[in-house]
C-alpha cells in the first residue's frame, strides 16, 4: 500500500511536471456575445462556431505568445437589454479586454456604447448601420456598413443600364441605410429614383405598401431585407404583377417566395471573398468539426477573422490592455488577409473596399456571377 | 380608385367572415367574445397542418379546419362559458380575454414563433391600372357564398329561426319550447367554422404569424362595432365600411392634393381608421339595437 501511495504521488508529480508550462500560462479570456436562444438564432451560432474554430486554430499554434485564448460566450436573446447584460458581465465581471458580437445595430449600438465607457474593444461581425461608424477606437467591423454595400449596388444598377428606379424596403436602419447608399450612386450616374416605399416590418400583408410602385413603371426597383418580411415583401410585388428587375443588398438573406417569379430577375451584391484560400481553408476546418459543410453560413468567416485579428493585434502589441489591442487592430488589419478576404478599415475601423460578389438568382439558386474589389 | 375598390374589397371579405360570429355570439348570449379572434388563428393554422396530409387538396384541408374549430369552440362553450351563462357580460368578456390568451399560448406551443405561409399558384388579373389576382377573387367568392348560406340558414330554416328567436329572447323562446341549450351549442359550432374559414382566407392572402390575433382584433371588432353588435347583416356592411375608409386613407395622396410632393398615409395607419370608427360609433350610438331576430 506504501508503494502504491508513493508511485501515485511521484506519478502526480510526474504529470504536473508535463503539464506544467500550459497551466502556468494565464489564458486570455475574450468574450463572445451572440443570439443563442432569440429568434433567427442560426446564424449567430455560425458566427460563433467561426469564433471557436479561429480560438481552436490558435491554440493548437500555441496560443498567443504561449497564452491560450479562452472564450466566454454570453446569449443576448435578440434583445438589447439582453446584450447589454451579456455586455457588462463580460467586461465588469470577467473583465474580457475585447467582445466579438453578433446582432443588429438595435443591440450592436447600446453595446458599443457601453464599450466605449468602459474603455473596451468590441468587433463586430454582423451589423451594417453606418451609425456603428460612430465609435472609433472602440468598435471595429470585419462586416462593411451598409453606405459601402449600398453604393456598390447602386453602381451595379446604373452599369445595368437602368434608367429609372424604385425604393421599396423596410423602414429600419438597415433598410433605408442601403437604400440612401444605392440611391446616391444610382443617381450620381445619372439614375432617377421614381418611388420610395419605406414599409414598417410586421405586417402580414405589403401590397397595399408597393402598390404605388405599380403606375411609374420603374426599370428596376432596389430592395433589402431579410426573413418573413421580405417574403411578404416579394409576394406582394409578384401579387401586383411588377414585371420591373429586383436589386438587393446581400439577395442570399431574402427569402425567396417564389422562385419562378425571381428567376433572371434578381441580383444583387453581396460581401465576398470566401472562395479564397483562407475561406477554403477555414471551411474545411469547419466540416471536421461540425459534420460537414452543409449548413455552414458566411457568418463563420466573419465570427472566425474576428477573433483572429484580435490575437494579431495582442500579439503585435505584447499586451491583452484593451488600449493597446485597439491601437494595435488598424496596424495588424492592414497586412491580414483572412477568410473574408483582405480587410481594408477607415480611420474610424470600418471596413471599406471590401470584396464584393455580384449575384443573381437563377435556376432556384443564388450564383456568383463577378467580383468586384 | 378601381383599386381601392377591390382592395377594400378582398379584405371586407375576410373580416366579414369572422366578424359575424362576434355578431352571433353577442345576438345570442349578450357578450363580446375576444376568444373569437383565436378560433380564426387555430381555424388557419389547421388548414396549413391539414394542407400538409398528402392528396388532400386545400378545400378539404379548409373544411376539415372548419369542422374541427368549430368542435373547439364548442369545447371552449362547454368547458368554459356554459357555467358562467348567468354572469354579468363584462364578467363574460373578461374570461374570454383569458381563453384567448390560453388559445394564444396553446398555438405558440405548438406551432413556434415562425411565420408560415401557403405555397400557392394563382394569376394575376389587370383592369386598367388596377390589379387584382384569380385568389383574391376565390376570396370574395368564398366569403360571398357563406354569407349568403348564413342568411338563408338564419331566415328560411327552422333551426335558424330558432337561433334568431333565441337572439330577440331566449327566455320567451325556451318557454315556447325552443332547445335553447343544443341551439347556442350550433351558434359557437358555427362561429367558429366561420372564424377559421375567415383565418384561412387571410393566411392564404397573407401568412400565418404569432400575432395574427392583434393584427385582426381591431377590424373584426371595429366592423361588428359599425355594423351593430348583435347584427350579423351589420357585420358584413361594418366590414365593408372599414375597408373602404382603411383603403381610402392610405390610397389618397395628400401631397399632391395639398400642391406638393407627393405624401401618403403609411400603411401602418389604417388601423387607426379601426380605432377612429370605434370612438365616432360608440360615441353616436350608446345603445346598439339587435337586428337578428326582428
Amino acid at each position: 500500500m506504501k508503494n502504491f501511495l508513493s508511485l501515485a504521488f511521484c506519478s502526480a508529480l510526474a504529470l504536473a511536471a508535463v503539464q506544467g508550462p500550459a497551466l502556468a500560462a494565464d489564458p486570455i479570456e475574450i468574450g463572445v456575445i451572440a443570439n443563442l436562444t432569440g429568434s433567427a438564432v442560426k446564424t449567430s451560432v455560425q458566427m460563433t462556431r467561426g469564433v471557436e474554430l479561429a480560438a481552436d486554430a490558435i491554440n493548437a499554434a500555441g496560443g498567443i505568445d504561449g497564452r491560450p485564448v479562452k472564450l466566454i460566450v454570453e446569449d443576448s436573446e435578440n434583445r438589447a437589454q439582453e446584450a447589454l447584460n451579456a455586455a457588462n458581465k463580460l467586461y465588469n465581471v470577467d473583465k474580457v479586454p475585447a467582445a466579438i458580437m453578433f446582432g443588429g445595430s438595435g443591440l450592436m449600438i447600446p453595446v458599443a456604447e457601453l464599450a466605449k465607457e468602459k474603455g473596451r474593444v468590441l468587433v463586430n461581425t454582423s451589423s451594417s448601420s453606418p451609425k456603428l461608424g460612430n465609435y472609433p477606437g472602440t468598435l471595429f467591423s470585419i462586416l462593411p456598413l451598409d453606405d459601402i454595400v449600398g453604393k456598390e449596388l447602386g453602381l451595379l444598377i446604373a452599369d445595368s443600364g437602368a434608367k429609372t428606379a424604385a425604393i421599396v424596403v423596410p423602414n429600419s436602419t438597415f433598410g433605408l441605410g442601403v437604400a440612401d447608399a444605392a440611391a446616391a450612386a444610382f443617381e450620381a450616374k445619372g439614375g432617377k429614383i421614381v418611388k420610395k416605399v419605406a414599409f414598417t416590418e410586421g405586417q402580414p400583408d405589403y401590397r397595399a405598401d408597393i402598390q404605388p410602385v405599380v403606375p411609374v413603371k420603374p426599370d428596376v426597383i432596389i430592395t433589402a431585407g431579410y426573413g418573413d418580411d421580405s417574403r411578404a415583401m416579394l409576394k406582394a410585388g409578384r401579387e401586383l404583377g411588377l414585371t420591373a428587375k429586383w436589386y438587393a443588398a446581400y439577395p442570399s438573406i431574402l427569402e425567396i417566395e417564389n422562385k419562378d417569379f425571381l428567376n433572371g430577375k434578381l441580383f444583387g451584391v453581396d460581401n465576398g471573398g470566401y472562395a479564397q484560400a483562407a475561406g477554403k481553408a477555414v471551411a474545411d476546418k469547419y466540416g471536421a468539426k461540425f459534420n460537414g459543410t452543409a449548413d455552414l453560413m458566411a457568418h463563420v468567416y466573419y465570427g472566425y477573422d474576428a477573433l483572429m485579428v484580435i490575437a494579431a493585434a495582442i500579439r503585435k502589441a505584447g499586451s491583452a490592455e484593451p488600449a493597446a489591442i485597439a491601437k494595435a487592430l488598424p496596424e495588424v488589419v492592414s497586412s491580414y488577409d483572412g477568410a473574408t478576404g483582405k480587410i481594408v478599415w477607415d480611420a474610424r475601423g470600418q471596413r471599406i473596399s471590401p470584396p464584393i460578389d455580384v449575384i443573381e438568382y437563377k435556376a432556384g439558386d443564388f450564383a456568383t456571377t463577378a467580383t468586384r474589389n | 380608385m378601381l383599386q381601392v375598390l377591390f382592395n377594400s374589397l378582398v379584405y371586407a371579405s375576410m373580416i366579414a367572415v369572422i366578424a359575424v360570429g362576434v355578431s352571433l355570439c353577442y345576438s345570442i348570449l349578450r357578450f363580446a367574445n375576444f376568444a373569437h379572434i383565436q378560433f380564426a388563428v387555430v381555424g388557419g393554422y389547421l388548414t396549413y397542418s391539414f394542407a400538409a396530409i398528402p392528396g388532400l387538396p386545400l378545400p378539404a384541408a379548409m373544411a376539415l379546419s372548419a369542422v374541427a374549430t368549430g368542435l373547439i369552440a364548442v369545447l371552449v362553450d362547454f368547458l368554459v362559458f356554459s357555467r358562467l351563462r348567468d354572469i354579468t357580460p363584462e364578467g363574460k368578456m373578461i374570461v374570454s380575454w383569458g381563453v384567448a390568451l390560453f388559445i394564444r399560448s396553446v398555438v405558440a406551443i405548438v406551432y413556434g414563433g415562425g411565420g408560415r405561409s401557403f405555397d400557392l399558384s394563382y394569376e394575376v388579373v389587370l383592369v386598367g391600372d388596377a390589379v387584382f389576382t384569380t385568389l383574391d377573387a376565390l376570396v370574395v367568392a368564398v366569403a360571398a357564398v357563406l354569407m349568403l348560406l348564413l342568411h338563408l340558414f338564419l331566415n328560411f330554416t327552422r333551426v335558424g329561426s330558432g337561433l334568431r328567436a333565441l337572439a330577440s329572447n331566449a327566455d320567451l323562446a325556451v318557454t315556447r319550447g325552443i332547445p335553447g341549450d343544443r341551439l347556442v351549442r350550433l351558434m359557437w359550432f358555427l362561429s367558429g367554422a366561420l372564424a377559421a374559414t375567415g383565418g384561412t382566407l387571410l393566411a392564404l392572402e397573407t401568412r400565418l404569424q404569432p400575432n395574427m390575433d392583434l393584427i385582426i382584433l381591431l377590424p373584426v371588432f371595429a366592423a361588428v362595432t359599425i355594423g351593430g353588435l348583435s347584427s350579423v347583416f351589420g357585420a358584413v356592411i361594418g366590414a365593408l365600411v372599414l375597408s373602404l375608409a382603411q383603403n381610402l386613407l392610405i390610397y389618397i395622396d395628400f401631397g399632391a392634393l395639398l400642391g406638393g410632393e407627393s405624401w401618403q398615409v403609411p400603411t401602418q395607419f389604417r388601423d387607426y381608421v379601426a380605432v377612429l370608427a370605434l370612438v365616432v360609433v360608440l360615441l353616436l350610438r350608446p345603445r346598439l339595437s339587435p337586428l337578428v331576430g326582428r
